[in-house]
């Protein structure tokens, strides 16, 4: 997991402090009291997987989309329908959940990405909605509100891989490969390419970017990671319903990718622990829930702009400041 | 080709090959108003050539279409003998051309060698695939990417700046920059705009070395600019534009002389 490429400044220190974090996840299994726990991780790599691809979306490209969640279900029901009612195998569901979030995002980012602006939020709040509407309404398909039952566990060389510490493996290592490869594509050419042009279009253009065709491509890769966070879900809770996947989650992921810190590698880390704990902890409030998100969100952009991550800095520097004589 | 409104005294190239520029009755309109009208004029390779004019002429309008960030209304433009003014901004970097911004367009959440080897994006090929799987030859190209980006950062004289984030470099530091980041995609023509805007004396001079030194190793140069001190020493030709129009074109000393330039700059002394 080393970089082969003496690279300098953040990236090799990234890769090593990846390589140690991922490291460290292994232990986490051992150190989970009960099956609880261990399933809050599997949830965090979940939405440690949504909030990573929507953050290099629009935290290093600059994009708005406001469908993150329809991605996710589209990969979701994709998935599921294929193995639930036509006992396709789920790995070929992968393949249609890869292929159908890549489609989708391609069709509405082509146009939407021509024009400046907030095109792309417009047109992505609207297929959203009518993702959401499609859910619930393809009744024979999705199961509508009531929601998509028996969908097959995933199994692996004759292994089922349940809601246990094999599923938490298997999460382990899928959304590792995918923070790995945003790691790759951040030091990369095209990835050079995506910051700059969220810092300046016109640049990117001056220095021959075709800016059009970067943003449509970081859009449809952002949607086929979240098509395959969808695919975890369904395979590990063998049910999906629409709520989870309509506009306001879409929000409250712009949300937890806000406070963790936009355009930072490790926000999401953060944010997405947020996302997984909080419920937890506020479950006494769970009609406030959504209050107490916002009411964060304001206090953390008010006083960290940069989000948790970018506070963690903040604090860095702040001390190095204090031992300096 | 149409004839200018004033002719002013047209000095020919000094050599008669196909300039590698060339502008023909280019029009600019901007809600019915001309900001650049019936424009024809070449830029012969190698050469300086320097565009001035009083606010307002037409000089930066000139500039955003020759390297494609508005369309002309009417005329065309030619590089290399081949027509391309309906090439979009990003394409026609990749046949050899770069630009420098007047107001500066630098990429600040990025490092010095960074912004540097974004401006080699056309010199690469490594796709989203192959940055995110890191083949071989992505990195291979990552590799020499960054040498080049290296050198072309010492040939402005910012290489020891090349891991500092480009927020925390000085005015006169962004604009050798924004020259590297230009330079990296290893341009035949370069088309800068106000490179000296802003610079103190001691760091016109210097951009004035280094835009030399550029143009020393192959590099054609348009220059928008508003100092005349940069202005008449790099420059091999000028053009002077007012109303978007060509009232002189020629070597320092022969505009300097022209009626019609002091008349612009100076206005009519009807005493006289």
């Amino acid at each position: 997991m080393e970089a082969p490429v003496p690279s300098k400044g953040v990236s090799r220190n990234s890769y090593r402090t990846f390589a140690i974090v991922w490291a460290l996840l292994l232990l986490f299994p051992v150190a989970a009291p009960n099956n609880f726990i261990l399933n809050l991780g599997i949830a965090w790599f979940i939405s440690l997987a949504l909030a990573g691809s929507l953050n290099l979306l629009m935290g290093y490209a600059g994009q708005i989309s406001l469908s993150h969640a329809a991605f996710y279900g589209l990969g979701a029901y994709a998935s599921g329908v294929l193995s639930a009612k036509f006992g396709v195998s789920p790995w070929l569901g992968l393949c249609a959940a890869l292929a159908l979030t890549g489609i989708a995002a391609f069709l509405i980012g082509w146009p939407s990405l021509k024009l400046r602006g907030h095109y792309l939020a417009m047109a992505t709040l609207g297929f959203n909605v009518i993702m959401s509407v499609l859910f619930v309404e393809l009744r024979g398909l999705t199961g509508g509100p009531n929601g998509l039952v028996n969908v097959p566990s995933l199994s692996l060389f004759g292994y089922e891989i349940g809601a246990d510490i094999r599923f938490y493996l298997f999460a382990w290592l899928v959304v590792g490969l995918m923070l790995l490869l945003i790691l790759n594509l951040l030091d990369s050419r095209m990835g050079r390419a995506l910051r700059a042009l969220s810092t300046s279009e016109l640049a990117a253009k001056a220095n021959g970017i075709n800016v059009h065709a970067v943003k449509l491509g970081v859009f449809v890769l952002s949607a086929m990671m979240a098509g395959v966070a969808g695919f975890l879900f369904v395979h590990l809770n063998n049910f999906a319903s629409p709520e989870t996947f309509d506009f306001a989650a879409s929000v409250m992921l712009l949300v937890v990718v806000a406070l963790g810190g936009t355009g930072t590698y490790w926000g999401p880390f953060l944010g997405a622990l947020l996302h997984v704990a909080l419920p937890e902890a506020l479950r006494a409030f769970s009609d406030f829930e959504i209050l107490v998100y916002g009411v964060s969100l304001v206090l953390v952009l008010l006083f960290f702009p940069g989000g948790l991550s970018g506070a963690f800095s903040q604090l860095r520097r702040l001390g190095r400041r204090r031992s300096a004589p | 080709m149409s004839t200018p409104a004033h002719d002013g005294p047209v000095m020919t190239a000094p050599s008669a090959k196909a300039p590698l520029l060339e502008a023909r009755a280019l029009t600019r309109m901007f809600a019915g108003l001309a900001a650049v009208q019936e424009l024809s004029f070449g830029v012969t390779a190698g050469a300086i050539k320097a565009v001035i004019g009083p606010n307002g002429a037409g000089k930066t309008t000139l500039l955003n279409l020759l390297s494609g960030f508005i369309e002309p209304t009417a005329g065309e433009i030619r590089l290399d003998d081949r027509r391309i003014e309906a090439m979009p901004a990003h394409a026609r970097v990749r046949h050899g051309m770069a630009r420098t911004f007047q107001n500066l367009q630098v990429f600040g959440t990025m490092t010095a060698l960074e912004n540097v080897m974004v401006g080699r994006h056309v010199r690469g090929r490594a796709g989203f695939l192959s940055g995110m799987f890191r083949t071989p030859a992505s990195r291979r190209e990552s590799d020499s990417v960054r040498a080049a980006a290296e050198k072309t950062l010492a040939l402005v004289g910012l290489e020891r700046r090349a891991a500092t984030p480009a927020t925390d470099l000085s005015f006169g530091e962004l604009k050798l920059l924004e020259l590297a980041r230009a330079l990296a995609s290893e341009p035949r023509l370069l088309l800068l705009d106000e490179p000296a805007a802003g610079l103190a004396l001691a760091e016109t001079d210097r951009m004035a070395g280094v835009i030399r030194g550029i143009n020393a190793s192959g590099v054609t140069v348009v220059l928008v600019e508003h100092n005349m001190r940069l202005v008449m020493s790099i420059s091999h030709d000028i053009l002077v534009l007012n109303f978007g129009r060509r009232i002189a074109e020629g070597t320092a000393a022969a505009i300097q002389a022209e009626p019609a330039v002091i008349e612009a700059y100076l206005g009519r002394d009807d005493d006289a």
